[in-house]
This record gives C-alpha cells, sequence and structure tokens, in this order.
C-alpha cells in the first residue's frame, strides 16, 4: 500500500521516507517524488497527459454578481480545460476571480453565462439535488480554513461525505480509518478539531475530501492558513494523492512557488485569463 | 440521502457538544411544561381519591341546591316604598294606641322614646330611608309585605322539577332569628352568664359548641343518612331527646376532648377521629332554649349585678331597690335578690308590665332541650383558605353539609323547637337565605340541564324593589347550583378535560416562542455547519433530518426533565399533605373504611400524551423556520461570513 504520509512537520515520530521506499512499487517514480518534495523549486517530473479524459471544461463562463449597488464582473469568458490526472494552480491577484472560477467548478456557485462541465455533467443544468450528489461523488473540497464540524471527532468529520453518500457505516468507517492512517492523523481520530493543529486540522480536511474517492479535488488556497513548512507537506499530500489515485487537482493558489510545483498553471486577472 | 441512524448520529453529537447551552434549554423551556404536569398528576390523583370517597358520601347522586331567586332578606323588602308608607301609618296608629292604653293604665308613656319607624338607608348622606328594624311598627309591615310575596317553595320547585325528571326533593329549614332567642348548649349541664353586647343568637363563625344557637337547622334525612353513625336511628328518643348530626369539633368539645395541637399528625388525627367516633354515638347533651323575654331578663341580672360589683363601697351608690341575681337552676328565671320597693312602685311595675304584654312583649319562658347526637358532619370551611390543605379542604367540605342538623319531624315532635322553627309568628320572620330547597336527578346531565336552564341569579342593588323579580318574571324563580360531589365533580372533570387542553396549548404556544429563542437559535448559529455540510453533498433534506432529529432529541429530553420534576413536585405535594387530606376526607364523606387514601399523585396518560405531543410539536415548530432559512442561504457566503 502507499503511503500518503510524507514529512509532516506537526508528526516527527513517523519515518515517512523509509515508509515511502519500503512500500512503493514503482520505486523510480517514488524517488522522483521524494526529490520533488525535498527540492520544491526543482523542476518537475514529466507527466504524460496524452489520451487523457478531459474532466473538467469551462466554455465562456462569465459570473457576475450585486455588491452594493454595484455589479462585479467576476469571471468574464473563461475557458478552461483540465484533463484527468492533471495538477492545476489558479493564480491571480485578489479578486482576479481565481476562487468564483473553483466554486463554479465545484458546483456551489452558478455560472452567469457559459457551459461548465465536469466528469461529463453539464452542472449547470443539475437541480440542487443531482448537484449535491455530485458535490459528494465527484469532487472533493479542501478550504482555507479547513471547515472541520467543531463538533465531531475527527473519525466522524471524515465520515461525514460517506454519511450523505448513504455509504453503511462499516466500510465507511474503515476508509475513513485508512485515510486517517494516510494523512498521519490515525492516533487522532478521536480528537475534536479544536485539540489538532493547523496542519492536522487540513490533512483531515484533505482526508475528508478523499471519502468518496472523487475524481476531482478542487482546493481553494488550502496552504493561506498555514505556515510554509506545513504548507509544503500539504502540497506533498496533494502530489501523493494524485500518484496514488489520479486524481485531477485543481488548486488556488497566491504562492508563485507552490504554482511552480502544478502541472499547469492558470493565471487570471480581472475576470479574464493572462 | 443520508441513513437514518447516521442524522441521528450526528444529531446526537451536535447536542451533546453544548451541554450548558443544551442544560439552558431545557430548564427554560421545561419548566412551564414540568408545572403542567404536576398539575396534572396532582388534581387527577386528588380527582381519583375524591371520587374513590365520595362513593361513601354523594358519589352517585345529582342532587341540586334551589334556593328562593329573591333575597328572602327582610332588608330588602324595608326598602319597598309600600313597605315603608304602610310602616309610617302603623307607626302613627301604635303611638295613638299606646297613648290611650298608657291613660288608661296610668302608665307614662313618651313617644319620643319609641324606636323611629325609618332610618337613613346608608351613610353616604343620600336622603333614602328604609323601615327600622328596631320599630315594632316596620317589623310588622315587614311582615305583612312578606305574607303578600311568598317565596317560591317545594310546590313549585316540584312542579318544575318533575319537567326535567326529578325523582326527589328535599328542604333545609332555619329557625326565626327576631326576635332573638337564646339556644345554650350547656356544658357539663351548666349555663354560662355572659354579658352580650347584642343577642347570642345567630351565626358566631365558631366551629366548636357555640356554634349551634347559629347554625342548628332542619334537614331531609335523605340528604343527612349519609352522616349517621353506626346503631343510630334519627328518630326522638323514649326521653324525648331531639336527634342531631354535630359538626366535628362541636363533637370533640361535646366529649371534652383537649383540641389536637396544629402540628397534630395524620396519624395524630386519624386516632382522634377513631376516638371521636367511638364515644360520640348515642351521647346526650341539653340546650337551654330561652325566649327573647327571658334572655333579656338574664341579661338585666347580669348586667345588675356587674354595676353591684363596681360600685361596691361606694358611699355614694344608691343601691336599686329591685335587684335580680343569675339563676342557680340552668334555664331557669332569674333569682330575686332584693325588693324593697313601695307598693305603690310595685303596682306601677306591674302596670307597666301588661302595657309592654299588650304590645307584644311575649312573657318569659326557658326550657331545657335534649338533644342525642346520632350522626356527624364536616366543620364548615372556616374563614380564607390560606394554606394548601385549607384550599384543597375547603373544596371537599363545600360538598357536604356544614352546621348542626336534626330532622324536621322530631323538631316537630317537641312543642318549643316546633314553635322555634315556624316562621310565621306574629313579630318574627325567618331569614329565608337558610331556607334551601333540593332536587334530586337520576343523572348528572338532567342535573346539568336544570341548573342551565333554570338558574336565575337575584340581582341585589341599592335600589329599593325585589332582587328576584325579573327571575320570577322569567319563570326561573330559583337560584339554583350543585349540592355534593357528583355533579361538582363531573363538572370539574369536564372542566379540566377542556381547560387542561387550553393551558396546555397556551404554554406550548408560550414555549415555542421560548424554544424558538434558544432551539431556533442553535439553529441560527449553526449556518457555518450547514453550509459545510451543504458544499460536501448534503442535500436539504440530509440536513432537515439532522435538526428535526436533533429538536426531535432535545424534546425528548425536556419531556423526561418535565415529567421528572414534576413527578417529584407531584410526589412532595402527595407525601406533605395526601395524609392531611385522607383525614379530613375521611370525616367529610364519614367513610367506614379507614384505609382508604386521598392521592395528590395519578398518572392520567390522555394528559401526558398531550404534554408529550405539545412539547414535541413545540420544538418542531420552534425549529421550522431558522431551519428553512439556514437552507436557502448560499453556503459559500455562510463560509465566508463567518470566518
Amino acid at each position: 500500500m502507499l503511503m500518503l504520509s510524507l514529512a509532516f512537520p506537526d508528526d516527527s515520530r513517523q519515518d515517512p521516507i523509509a515508509e515511502f521506499i519500503a512500500y512503493a512499487g514503482d520505486v523510480d517514480r517514488a524517488i522522483a517524488l521524494l526529490e520533488a518534495t525535498r527540492r520544491p523549486n526543482a523542476p518537475k517530473p514529466a507527466r504524460n497527459l496524452d489520451g487523457a479524459v478531459e474532466v473538467v471544461r469551462l466554455e465562456s463562463v462569465t459570473k457576475s454578481y450585486k455588491l452594493g449597488r454595484q455589479r462585479v464582473e467576476a469571471l468574464k469568458g473563461v475557458s478552461v480545460s483540465v484533463k484527468a490526472g492533471e495538477f492545476v494552480a489558479i493564480t491571480g491577484t485578489s479578486g482576479s476571480g481565481k476562487s468564483t472560477l473553483l466554486q463554479i467548478m465545484g458546483g456551489l456557485d452558478q455560472p452567469t453565462s457559459g457551459q461548465v462541465t465536469v466528469d461529463g455533467q453539464n452542472i449547470g443544468k443539475l437541480r440542487d439535488r443531482k448537484l449535491s450528489e455530485f458535490r459528494n461523488k465527484t469532487v472533493g473540497f479542501v478550504f482555507q480554513f479547513f471547515y472541520l464540524q467543531p463538533f465531531l471527532n475527527t473519525q466522524l468529520n471524515l465520515e461525514v461525505p460517506g454519511m450523505f453518500a448513504g455509504a453503511r457505516r462499516g466500510p465507511r468507517k474503515q476508509r475513513a480509518a485508512e485515510l486517517a492512517g494516510e494523512v498521519g492523523l490515525a492516533d487522532r481520530l478521536r480528537h475534536l478539531p479544536k485539540e489538532l493543529s493547523g496542519g492536522q486540522m487540513q490533512r483531515a480536511a484533505i482526508a475528508r475530501a478523499l471519502l468518496n474517492s472523487p475524481k476531482l479535488l478542487l482546493a481553494d488556497e488550502p496552504t493561506g492558513n498555514l505556515d510554509r513548512t506545513n504548507g509544503r507537506a500539504i502540497i506533498d499530500l496533494f502530489e501523493a494523492v494524485r500518484e496514488k489515485f489520479n486524481t485531477t487537482i485543481i488548486l488556488v493558489t497566491h504562492d508563485p512557488e507552490i504554482a511552480n510545483r502544478a502541472d499547469r498553471e492558470i493565471s487570471l486577472q480581472d475576470g479574464r485569463l493572462l | 440521502m443520508i441513513r437514518p441512524l447516521d442524522s441521528l448520529r450526528l444529531a446526537y453529537t451536535k447536542l451533546r457538544a453544548r451541554r450548558i447551552r443544551l442544560a439552558v434549554t431545557v430548564i427554560i423551556s421545561g419548566l412551564l411544561f414540568t408545572a403542567l404536569i404536576t398539575g396534572s398528576l396532582v388534581v387527577r390523583g386528588f380527582i381519583a381519591g375524591f371520587e374513590s370517597f365520595s362513593q361513601e358520601g354523594f358519589g352517585s347522586r345529582y342532587i341540586v341546591t334551589a334556593a328562593p331567586a329573591a333575597s328572602g332578606n327582610p332588608e330588602q323588602a324595608s326598602r319597598d316604598s309600600e313597605v315603608i308608607e304602610r310602616a309610617k301609618k302603623l307607626h302613627t296608629d301604635l303611638i295613638a294606641r299606646k297613648k290611650a292604653a298608657a291613660k288608661r293604665l296610668g302608665v307614662a308613656y313618651d313617644e319620643k322614646a319609641e324606636p323611629p319607624v325609618l332610618q337613613d338607608r346608608d351613610m353616604s348622606g343620600s336622603d333614602e330611608q328604609m323601615v327600622s328594624f328596631e320599630s315594632q311598627a316596620g317589623n310588622q309591615a315587614i311582615e305583612e309585605y312578606n305574607k303578600k310575596h311568598p317565596l317560591p317553595g317545594l310546590p313549585q320547585l316540584k312542579q318544575i322539577g318533575q319537567r326535567y325528571g326529578a325523582t326527589g326533593y328535599y328542604s333545609q329549614n332555619a329557625p326565626q332569628m327576631f326576635p332573638a332567642p337564646a339556644l345554650q348548649v350547656l356544658k357539663n349541664g351548666k349555663e354560662e352568664y355572659k354579658q352580650e353586647s347584642s343577642a347570642s343568637f345567630g351565626f358566631n363563625g365558631s366551629t366548636g359548641i357555640d356554634s349551634f344557637s347559629g347554625s342548628w337547622m332542619s334537614m331531609d334525612m335523605s340528604l343527612l343518612g349519609t352522616f349517621l353513625l353506626p346503631g343510630q336511628k334519627a328518630e326522638t328518643g323514649p326521653d324525648g331527646a331531639i336527634p342531631v348530626f354535630v359538626p366535628y369539633t362541636a363533637a370533640q368539645e361535646l366529649l371534652a376532648l383537649p383540641k389536637l395541637s396544629g402540628t397534630a399528625t395524620p396519624a395524630e388525627k386519624l386516632e382522634r377521629l377513631q376516638a371521636v367516633r367511638g364515644k360520640l354515638s348515642g351521647l346526650e347533651y341539653s340546650v337551654c332554649y330561652r325566649n327573647s323575654t327571658s334572655a333579656d331578663a338574664v341579661q338585666q341580672a347580669i348586667q345588675q349585678q356587674a354595676e353591684l360589683a363596681r360600685n361596691k363601697g361606694k358611699k355614694d351608690y344608691s343601691v336599686p331597690s329591685l335587684i335580680y341575681t343569675t339563676p342557680r337552676k340552668p334555664c331557669t328565671a332569674p333569682r330575686l335578690q332584693k325588693d324593697s320597693r313601695p307598693a305603690a312602685e310595685k303596682e306601677l311595675a306591674a302596670k307597666e308590665l301588661q302595657f309592654r304584654q299588650l304590645f307584644g312583649e311575649e312573657p318569659a319562658e326557658s326550657q331545657i332541650v335534649k338533644f342525642r347526637v346520632v350522626g356527624m358532619v364536616p366543620d364548615p370551611p372556616g374563614g380564607s383558605a390560606a394554606t394548601f390543605v385549607q384550599i384543597v379542604e375547603s373544596i371537599i367540605t363545600s360538598s357536604v353539609i356544614p352546621g348542626w342538623y336534626s330532622p324536621q319531624a322530631a323538631i316537630d315532635q317537641n312543642a318549643v323547637t316546633k314553635k322555634l322553627f315556624d316562621s310565621t309568628g306574629n313579630t318574627s320572620f325567618s331569614f329565608t337565605g337558610l331556607s334551601q330547597r333540593f332536587v334530586e336527578f337520576p343523572t348528572a346531565d338532567a342535573a346539568r340541564r336544570f341548573i342551565r336552564e333554570q338558574n336565575c341569579e337575584p340581582q341585589f342593588t341599592s335600589r329599593s324593589g325585589d332582587p328576584g323579580q325579573i327571575c320570577q318574571e322569567a319563570g326561573r324563580p330559583f337560584f339554583v347550583y350543585p349540592f355534593g360531589t357528583s355533579v361538582a365533580l363531573d363538572d370539574a372533570k369536564d372542566f379540566l378535560g377542556k381547560y387542561f387542553r387550553v393551558a396546555v396549548l397556551a404554554v406550548a404556544g408560550v414555549s415555542s416562542i421560548i424554544m424558538m429563542g434558544t432551539v431556533g437559535r442553535i439553529i441560527a448559529d449553526s449556518r457555518r455547519e450547514t453550509a459545510v455540510f451543504r458544499a460536501i453533498g448534503a442535500k436539504r433534506l440530509d440536513i432537515a433530518s439532522i435538526y428535526m432529529l436533533y429538536v426531535l432529541i432535545l424534546a425528548l429530553i425536556i419531556v423526561l426533565f418535565a415529567f421528572v420534576l414534576g413527578s417529584a413536585a407531584a410526589l412532595y405535594l402527595h407525601n406533605r399533605y395526601a395524609s392531611d387530606l385522607t383525614v379530613s376526607a375521611i370525616v367529610s364523606f364519614n367513610a367506614s373504611d379507614l384505609t382508604r387514601q386521598m392521592t395528590l399523585y395519578k398518572v392520567y396518560l390522555m394528559d401526558m400524551f398531550y404534554v408529550v405531543g405539545l412539547i414535541i410539536m413545540a420544538a418542531l415548530i420552534s425549529s421550522v423556520l431558522p431551519l428553512v432559512t439556514n437552507l436557502r442561504r448560499n453556503p459559500i457566503n455562510d463560509m465566508r461570513d463567518e470566518r
């Protein structure tokens, strides 16, 4: 089994590197990945996406909303295509429309015009019930402020997406425990969010997002609330996730270092792609 | 769709997370329901106990009291303009006759000493007047008025009662009150000579022996039978003793038992009751009857002796030539102690007596009347009920008969008492307010219908005219209300059934508002949690099911809290007061089974279901609005706002 736990600064008792090497099936790729995690600015190993199916397709998407008396044009005809297994970073200045774009991709918001297709579904036409199912099963969200439920312990927080998917308790519990182990929180399952560090909370949030094995992982500034070391560890985790599950990752960030580690960077300015 | 067990798990976990808030919510929302549950347990328990005891009382009988819907009060007649005119004329005639008689007999007569025939009606300074009861002519005018306007009696009641299928008619009568006779129970065979500021006859508020003169009445045996002591018959004995039913406190005094202290335990009270019952049956006592002339003579002797005692040794005090002292033997005439009057003075006094007797004064009369105790009735409720037990006791005792009672037939066998109860004497009239009639019906419905259709309450005003005139004209000449427990108990149960539900609804309404402030607030505060759930794929129905289960669990905790606290309160009241009430009930219903218990705790399932249902409904109602509001919000905005 490939462990996702790499080097978490607030979890020193593990020896993730040794484990990584020991359990890796593909030694060359594992070493390359390990290298990448240790030297974030080093050139990324090439990832062959030829023939990969398109997971996300946005065509001429616009989004406008009212802010007081003013009408704000958050997105102005954005067209984007993301393939399965791709790691894309969305960058831009504050107010450029990054988060709005991510929320539209994740079905949390509706475009004013244009078409959004995710995993072959035109999500702009989905009714609330189907849209909820889409958010539950097709995408996984990771937020800057983690948004774990404060009254649930780590175990139950991780299980929540499974509950909404109607999954049986046994397999769901086992899956949550496995994911907790893979993000290095096996010994924190009984803890409430307030008893976890920021990095641990974000790892729990990632594990929660992965519970229903989504095809698309959307992260809105996932390191924005963490220190640099923990931030790097989270990005390492994203990469490991992609490696293991071939999950498409789209991530909003301000940080050029993180953007540099993505396969591709999409830059926005004033609601338009650069 | 989320599985119900998972909804429950999330709801329960959320509820447990904020224990202080949960406790505050439960206490605030649950207290009103606690009061309701306590009320239901106590009142239902009381009714059950009451029903159990009333099997021995009037429990299976539906009796209605019917008092004439006219005041029957001499004061009302005294205000009548015709009576006033007639009294004035009689007064003028009386003075003329007295003048002529005085002249003939050679006695002095000062018409100014005659009590005025009219007096001011009130102290407000108005010029309205009424006939004075001090005036002989005034009393005669009122007597004539009463004869002309007889009060509705049994014949009329029977006529009306027939239409409702009445099965029995009974009477309660009071003796004459004016001029006041004296009736004194002899303690240890002795007559007490006390200086009275006014006539001793009349209700004096006492519940002991002294209450006899004010509350002795005749009553039909059909109603008294319930209170008969074992082995007794309500018949005049071979020694002429009149059978009597005595109040409990008076019974203890007749037996010369020391008064129980206020802190006596229920066991002590029960022991006392058994002792009284054992010794009271067949106990004989004597009453001294004096007509007003005899009573006045005794009072005069008492006053004269007091005056002599006050002036003893004073040289300037001139001792009267005629001195009387109190009787040596009970219930005899005052003794002549000294008579040093000259012959002329004695002759004049004899003429003055002749003059007074000519104008209505009866010859002095006194006689000992024997009574035999054949039954015991509860004490009348005394004063205002202040404690819980007094309030409940007043409910029990108000349904039975407070007073001293003898059967009319036995009263009529004794010449003295027969005369006393004859309200059509020359110068007397009965206080008809105490004379009541009773009608018995086969069912509660018939009794209730009779009350509903026939009751007419006389309107008392300060103006002249018969207050019952409207009732007479409407063909409803009686003021009717339930007697005994049955109809009242049925009504009480109906009342409870009806108003308990209204009270529950009102409490539920208030609680819903309180819960909106607590439960509603909790849900409203959970906007971010709801938003996160929505973001990770929860459907609106999923969220709704979690919060509905949340408030349902909360409601069940409130139910548990209210029931536990309500039961504890009811049990406290039961332990504190039920034993005392049991003793009261045993006396009130003359219960022979002394193991029977009053209770203040009974679970009435319908009430409980109703309260539980309302608590749940209140909780759900209080959660609907904030929940719908939450579900309609944009999760992204809520997550953003809550940062």
